[in-house]
């Protein structure tokens, strides 16, 4: 069963950890700030995640600005389990640190089409040709 | 700095239990700490993992640090370990509020868990603390706390104890020789019984058994013959088998099979798709083959899965 994303309407969910939009087929995925994105951090994003999504792939522009620091087990989840359903995903890096987070996680080659950006802008417009039409 | 070169330094030293304190700041030198933060958990992980593997050779010592505080939570008594550790006098912290030798996140879980226990005369828990050695590290520690009655020795007094893996004193190259034995009074080697040939690991090998983990995950979808790996990363069948297992302690077969279920559970899990069409999607030849995998593997099946599952759809709330 496909859901029908409207293409002007935003919207908005967020939990402890994270903050979820959709917006034109994208969906955009922001880190609180100051955030220990350890195990049961990683499982509960992944987990609210994939309740929005309702079984549908989506491309994924994620922000991890506001995580401060990422432990090997919430790392290894996000590469494992954190990869289903994504068509595609843009990490935007505006810090050394989450540009390491991203290096790290890249490493480990997780199976999606993957690309980082400095500008949310360029982020977008890579996503774009990932975002489904609705039926 | 001064922080990073302790934290090397004690990695040099075969202490991988310690961690640099972390900032709030997203700079160049925080980024720093964080990687080599990262480095030795990893590092402390392939440790334990080889010990599990190795107990003889490798890192098989525990080493346990405790203290003994009174009602107030003063620290009356501790052992060597603390010093070994911490890098404190015994007698320098003795009398001190415990919580001065914690991190700031963890005085106020200290006080959250004492706060919540006091009422009950005696208990046990275990809580995840984070103590500052006076090399201004962080040592990351999981703790048994007891609390015990008003009978005994002990009474009303808090125990807190955590153990930490230490390099073996087998492992020569990680602690020194205690006395010299001159050669003489050595008794010649006994004649071992056939053993194995020790698998030696070079960085190309390591480098085609990482690269076969990628392949892996890239192709979970479809079957998967050792040769074809193997061939597709430029290695033999035996390399990859021999290497994979001693780098990542599990077959190659283990590892796929892990990763198509870790998938397969949360698709159960969120999407509607039938257990058939999961089992293609993760690579498994038919649905029964995967409910029985996944069943031995987590104690339920996909279906006992799915209706645990079905609930209130979550949905974005529009945004005005």
């Amino acid at each position: 069963m496909a859901i029908f994303i409207n293409e002007v309407m935003r919207k908005y969910v967020e939990n402890d950890f994270a903050s979820f939009r959709m917006e034109k087929g994208i969906l955009h995925i922001t880190y609180k700030e100051t955030l220990c994105l350890y195990l049961p951090a990683a499982m509960a994003v992944v987990s609210q995640r994939l309740l929005l999504q309702h079984g549908m792939p989506f491309p994924i522009l994620c922000d991890i600005r506001g995580v401060n620091d990422v432990t090997v087990d919430a790392k290894e989840y996000l590469v494992t389990e954190g990869s289903v359903l994504i068509s595609a995903l843009a990490m935007v890096t505006k810090t050394p640190l989450s540009h390491l987070y991203t290096e790290i996680y890249t490493l480990e080659s997780p199976p999606i089409t993957l690309k980082t950006f400095r500008e949310e802008t360029m982020a977008l417009e890579f996503l774009r040709p990932f975002v489904h039409s609705p039926i | 700095m001064q922080k990073i070169t302790h934290q090397i330094l004690e990695m040099f030293k075969g202490n991988f239990s310690l961690r640099i304190e972390r900032t709030n700041l997203k700079d160049d030198l925080e980024a720093l700490a964080a990687a080599i933060n990262f480095l030795t958990e990893e590092i402390h992980e392939s440790i334990l993992h080889h010990s599990y593997k190795n107990p003889d050779n490798i890192f098989g010592l525990t080493a346990q640090m405790y203290f003994i505080l009174d009602g107030s939570s003063r620290i009356v008594k501790t052992n060597n370990s603390v010093h070994k550790f911490l890098n404190y006098n015994q007698q320098g912290i003795l009398n001190n509020p415990f919580p001065t030798l914690l991190s700031k996140e963890s005085q106020k879980k200290w006080k959250d868990t004492v706060g919540r226990l006091s009422g009950s005369s005696e208990w046990e828990s275990s809580i995840r603390l984070s103590f500052l050695s006076q090399t201004g590290l962080v040592l990351p520690a999981e703790c048994n706390v007891t609390h015990f009655g008003k009978d005994g020795v002990l009474s009303d007094k808090i125990l807190v104890t955590s153990c930490y893996i230490l390099p073996s004193k087998k492992n020569l190259a990680l602690s020194p020789l205690e006395r010299y034995e001159p050669l003489s009074q050595i008794a010649p080697p006994k004649p071992q019984k056939t053993k194995r040939k020790k698998h030696i690991l070079y960085s190309s090998d390591i480098g085609c058994i990482r690269a076969a983990r990628e392949y892996i995950t890239d192709h979970l979808q479809s079957p998967m013959p050792l040769i074809e790996i193997a061939h597709n990363v430029g290695t033999n069948e035996y390399k990859l088998k021999r290497g994979f297992k001693e780098l990542y302690g599990l077959t190659v077969f283990q590892y796929i099979k892990d990763q198509r279920l870790r998938k397969a559970r949360l698709l159960v899990m969120y999407t509607n798709k039938s257990i058939r069409s999961i089992a293609k999607l993760v690579g498994f030849k038919k649905g029964n083959h995967l409910s029985r995998e996944f069943k031995k593997r987590f104690h339920y099946s996909p279906t006992d899965l799915r209706m645990m599952s079905i609930g209130p759809k979550e949905d974005f709330n529009t945004l005005t």
